[in-house]
């Protein structure tokens, strides 16, 4: 039997200290099979984003046991974390985060030039192509629309061919005709690469295009 | 390392995001520093090169009012091929009756042996003994041109040629050159038993001698005959000394400006560090190890402090030429003006250092920033250093201070230099925490633009402490130089003139004595002429030890340096003081006594009595130190730093010198006219030309400094500016809901003004209460002197620096101040 490729095992996560100490996720177990999509779906501040960056190593959890792919995130260091997110994981957040001094095609070449691919260019250039960038790859991010910004961090997402994707709220910072042409790339690109999908939003018109939906109330998961 | 050089490359697209700060405070700093080492380099060079043609030889053998005896010129001349001369002070005449005092040289045939005596276009070198060149400087107050005719001692002599350059031991010479050959020399008359003369002996040593040696042992087989020894590696010795205390007062200025500079740096390192912790997030976010990210920063950091280095460097490398353009009539030795590579290494060293050091605390805490601050929408705040990462620039700032003490020419004063500097800065840094507490307490007052201003000073980040350090340190620095210089300059203005003789005798042979009293008598009615014994001759032994023995000559034992002046007295001259020990009685007939001055004598760690041997005409004549004096130097008497008591050393022949006041008769013209005539051996030498030069001499090392410090003054402006532009993005938001809420330009522009010129105010004058004290503690203990200093321009100094401090930092806030709402509204 093949591991999950996500497998949270009764997370919690704590942040902050002394009064301001905050219990963010309490509890939290959650598979995802690969090739699986998943939506989480909960109001603002219910811990949504929070457990995908315990799910992406970005933080540690003060319990429970978080693998990627077969692998216990726990006893890696920072680097070796870095390392499989450029190795497994594609990750789309709702405010692109795209580097500001480097093009489109720069942008989405970085996690492959990293992790050492040869033709890292041509394959960025190709994924461009893909998320139908194919005429602004020497553009700037401060060049081009929310959406187009969207589709570079897609692009850049699905470039190194990850098995996991994660996405925050894609579509939080767009408007709905662009947010929906999004959500249908995002989709399409997950399928195209056999990629696990795990979307974190809290609109239900996203969360519907999921395989399957988990709500998350005050740091809690329910199926 | 290549992927780290593409990223950095193109992070780098995106700005220097405070890099251009950084770049210009190492760039300037390191111009200051390099162009210092650089210059005492190149002087170093210059004397190791010219030292054989500025001495005439591999080695100058030199003793005073004597010449060599029979077994001393032979084994000079089994040392090596030798040239004499003999030289003495001695009066041009011009045909008017205007005279001038010059150094005169009578010279052999094989003089100079290395080197040459240059001399302008027409002139030639006196050819028989009716014959003189003169120095230019000479020949143009009197008036005089190639072939016309004046007057030397007793004779009269044509004027062969005008000299240009010759070698000559020392620095700075006061008086120009004269040369005659050596029976031109004996027509003078000059030569008399007693009169302050000596004679030099250059010497060629055969290939591969070491002249050091070769001097130490004639001097050792000698040691009686009071001789000298200057080899080629000494030869400009007064110009190295020089150009070392200038040197040093620089270096403490480079250092300034480099602390300042350093913190300039460290904020322009933060500004740096803050700009990229958005694309260090992203970056980690996919797939970047923190190797990766260290190094992508530290190429663009070493490839900004780089460049800033070279373009330091550059200056540095340009200096000695400038300097060696500017300075050839001042200094004896042009500085070599080449590059000075030796120097530009440690410059270089130095910058990689101090980069290390201001910068790696903000490379170290941005490359910890945590992707995870992404999904909060917050990576500005930066996580406290582990105390790992604080150590290194610890270390680089040791290692930068070891640097800078190994290699000065003065560890201990580049020790204490540095350690100034860090105390000023520790204390700049306390008032910098003052400030904001002031402002915290008052930061209620006044209407909101005036609240916004005093509550800028203490905001979270204010800069408040680095720039009370980085506008205070330069400022004391000057206050506290401008205040010592003032002081010093007004003393000579004001004592001198009352205490001074106008005129000091030199070589009055002992029974002309009734003849210039009788002189001064008619031509300057209601004078005061003093007459002192005078000769000359070297320690040459301290308490039986031969001071050729004594490997290291103590800092202020220079009455072991060469011949000293040495007089006679039975009664305790004026302006002296007795501190330890006791004078002769006024008849005294015992064994030989002599009294030193006590600071030579403390320097030498000598006891009341101690023995001291002096030479005399190559005779060694031991005394007992009777007592300690306390020397007035203002009175611009005479002041001998030994003093024998009678009995001791007149038996040796001397001549006399003199002093004169003149009184109610302010002109010293007639009285000199009738000594040229009847007294031609006697030499004059007009105490206001001295003075003259002395001041001119002052004032341009004054200028040299304040200039310097100007530079670390606009060092602390750029760092003012820098950390102006560096919160613009929070100025500008305090500025946008200022102006959202209904403020005009103006009253914002008061806002930044309160803030600069509350910053500045307290600054400068603590700076100014700093700067005075340090000066008074050093114009009163060290100089000895009284404190007055030119306060108007003392008070004109910080209040200038307030004016240039609120200027360049309302200058740097411009842009802020100029956004419109609606732009900044979409930038915040």
């Amino acid at each position: 039997m093949t591991a999950p490729l996500i497998d949270l095992d009764n997370v919690s996560l704590t942040l902050g200290a002394g009064e301001v100490r905050t219990h963010i996720l309490k509890g939290v177990s959650l598979q995802l099979a690969a090739g699986e999509s998943v939506a989480v779906l909960g109001p603002s501040g219910s811990g949504k984003s929070s457990l995908m960056a315990i799910i992406a190593g970005l933080e540690r959890p003060d319990e429970g046991r978080v693998a990627l792919d077969g692998q216990n995130l726990a006893p890696l260091g920072e680097d070796a974390l870095a390392r499989l997110r450029g190795r497994s994981l594609g990750i789309i957040l709702q405010a692109f985060h795209l580097l500001p001094t480097m093009t489109a095609i720069e942008n989405v070449a970085v996690p492959l030039e990293l992790a050492g691919v040869a033709d890292a260019r041509e394959r960025a250039r190709s994924e461009l192509e893909a998320v139908g960038l194919g005429h602004r790859l020497s553009h700037y991010p401060a060049q081009l629309s929310g959406g187009e910004q969207q589709r570079v961090a897609i692009a850049r997402a699905t470039a190194p061919r990850p098995k996991l994707l994660l996405a925050d709220e894609p579509t939080g910072n767009l408007d709905s005709t662009t947010g929906a042409g999004i959500v249908d790339l995002l989709f399409e690109r997950a399928g195209a690469a056999g990629a696990g999908l795990l979307v974190i939003t809290h609109d239900p018109a996203v969360a519907s295009r999921a395989g399957r939906t988990v709500r998350m109330a005050d740091g809690q998961l329910e199926e | 390392m290549k992927l780290a050089w593409r990223l950095a490359r193109r992070d780098l697209k995106g700005g220097l995001g405070g890099l251009g700060l950084l770049w210009l405070c190492l760039a300037v700093a390191i111009a200051g520093l390099a162009s210092v080492t650089s210059l005492a380099s190149s002087v170093d060079r210059a004397i190791a090169a010219q030292g054989r043609t500025l001495i005439g030889g591999d080695l100058l053998l030199s003793v005073a009012q004597r010449e060599a005896s029979a077994d001393e010129q032979a084994a000079i001349r089994a040392l090596g091929r030798s040239a004499k001369s003999v030289g003495l002070r001695a009066m041009l005449v011009a045909p008017g009756g205007e005279s001038m005092l010059a150094d005169l040289t009578g010279a052999d045939e094989a003089w100079p042996l290395a080197g040459k005596l240059a001399l302008a276009p027409g002139g030639r070198r006196p050819a028989n003994s009716g014959e003189v060149a003169i120095g230019s400087a000479a020949a143009e107050r009197l008036s005089l041109r190639v072939g016309d005719k004046f007057r030397l001692g007793r004779a009269e002599f044509t004027l062969a040629g005008i000299i240009e350059s010759s070698p000559r031991e020392g620095g700075f010479a006061m008086s120009p050159p004269a040369l005659v050959d050596e029976a031109g020399l004996a027509r003078t008359g000059l030569i008399q038993p007693g009169s302050l003369s000596w004679t030099a002996y250059q010497i060629l040593l055969p290939a591969g001698q070491d002249p050091n040696a070769a001097g130490l042992g004639f001097q050792r087989r000698f040691a009686e005959g009071g001789w000298r020894a200057t080899d080629r590696s000494e030869g400009g010795s007064g110009t190295r000394r020089f150009v070392d205390r200038l040197g040093q007062m620089l270096l403490l200025v480079a250092l300034a400006a480099l602390a300042i500079g350093g913190l300039g740096m460290a904020s322009a390192a933060a500004a740096f560090a803050a700009s990229r912790r958005q694309s260090i997030a992203i970056l980690k976010l996919v797939g970047a190890p923190r190797a990766t990210i260290n190094a992508m920063l530290l190429v663009e950091l070493g490839l900004v402090a780089g460049l800033a280095i070279l373009a330091g460097l550059a200056v540095g490398a340009a200096t000695p030429a400038l300097v060696a353009s500017i300075s050839a009539p001042l200094l004896a030795v042009a500085p070599d003006p080449n590059p000075q590579w030796g120097a530009l290494g440690e410059a270089a060293l130095f910058g990689v250092l101090i980069t290390f050091a201001a910068s790696w605390g903000a490379i170290a805490s941005a490359s910890e920033t945590r992707p995870a601050q992404l999904l909060r929408g917050d990576v500005g705040g930066s996580a406290p250093l582990a105390l790992r990462q604080r150590i290194w620039p610890l270390l680089a700032l040791g290692a930068a201070a070891a640097l800078t003490i190994a290699s000065a020419t003065n560890h201990g004063f580049a020790a204490s230099g540095i350690g100034v500097i860090a105390v000023l800065a520790a204390l700049f840094a306390a008032i910098g925490e003052a400030i904001r507490r002031i402002a915290r307490g008052l930061k209620h007052l006044g209407g909101p633009t005036t609240r916004l201003g005093i509550a800028a000073l203490d905001r979270p980040g204010a800069a408040t402490g680095r720039l009370a350090v980085a506008l205070g340190l330069g400022l004391t620095l000057l206050i506290a130089l401008a205040a010592t210089a003032s002081s010093i300059l007004a003393e000579i203005d004001s004592s001198i003139p009352k205490r001074a003789p106008a005129l000091f005798l030199v070589d009055i042979p002992r029974d002309e004595a009734k003849r210039v009293k009788r002189m001064a008598a008619s031509e300057l009615p209601g004078s005061e002429l003093r007459l002192v014994p005078a000769l000359r001759g070297p320690v040459i032994a301290v308490n039986g030890t031969r001071v050729a023995d004594i490997r290291d000559i103590p800092e202020g034992a220079w009455i072991l340096r060469g011949d000293r002046g040495l007089t006679f007295a039975d009664e305790l001259p004026p302006a002296n003081r007795i501190v330890a020990g006791e004078w002769w009685p006024a008849d005294y007939r015992g064994p030989p006594l002599v009294s030193i001055d006590v600071d030579a004598a403390t320097a030498l760690g000598l006891k009341i009595g101690d023995t001291l041997t002096v030479g005399v005409l190559g005779r060694p004549i031991e005394a007992r130190i009777a007592s300690f004096r306390q020397i007035d130097w203002r009175s611009m008497g005479f002041n001998f730093a030994m003093v024998f008591a009678p009995g001791a050393i007149d038996s040796a022949p001397y001549t006399l010198m003199a002093t004169i006041a003149p009184g109610a008769a302010k002109s010293t013209a007639g009285f000199e006219r009738r000594l040229v005539e009847e007294l031609p051996m006697v030499s004059a030498v007009r105490v206001a030309e001295v003075v003259e030069q002395a001041k001119a001499l002052l004032g341009s090392i004054d200028g040299a400094v304040r200039i310097a410090t100007g530079f670390a003054i606009a060092m602390g402006m750029i760092v003012l500016a820098g950390s102006v532009v560096a919160t613009r993005r929070e100025r500008r938001r305090d500025i946008v809901l200022l102006r959202l809420v209904g403020a005009t330009r103006g009253e914002v522009a008061r806002s930044q003004l309160v803030e600069f010129s509350l910053l500045s105010a307290m600054v400068a004058v603590a700076a100014l209460v700093l700067g005075v004290i340090a000066a008074w503690a050093l114009v009163t203990f060290f100089f000895d002197f009284s404190f007055s200093p030119d306060w108007p321009w003392l008070v004109a100094i910080p209040a200038g620096a307030i004016f240039l401090a609120i200027g360049a930092a309302l200058a740097a806030a411009l842009p802020a101040l100029n956004a419109r709402p609606a732009e900044g509204l979409r930038a915040l």
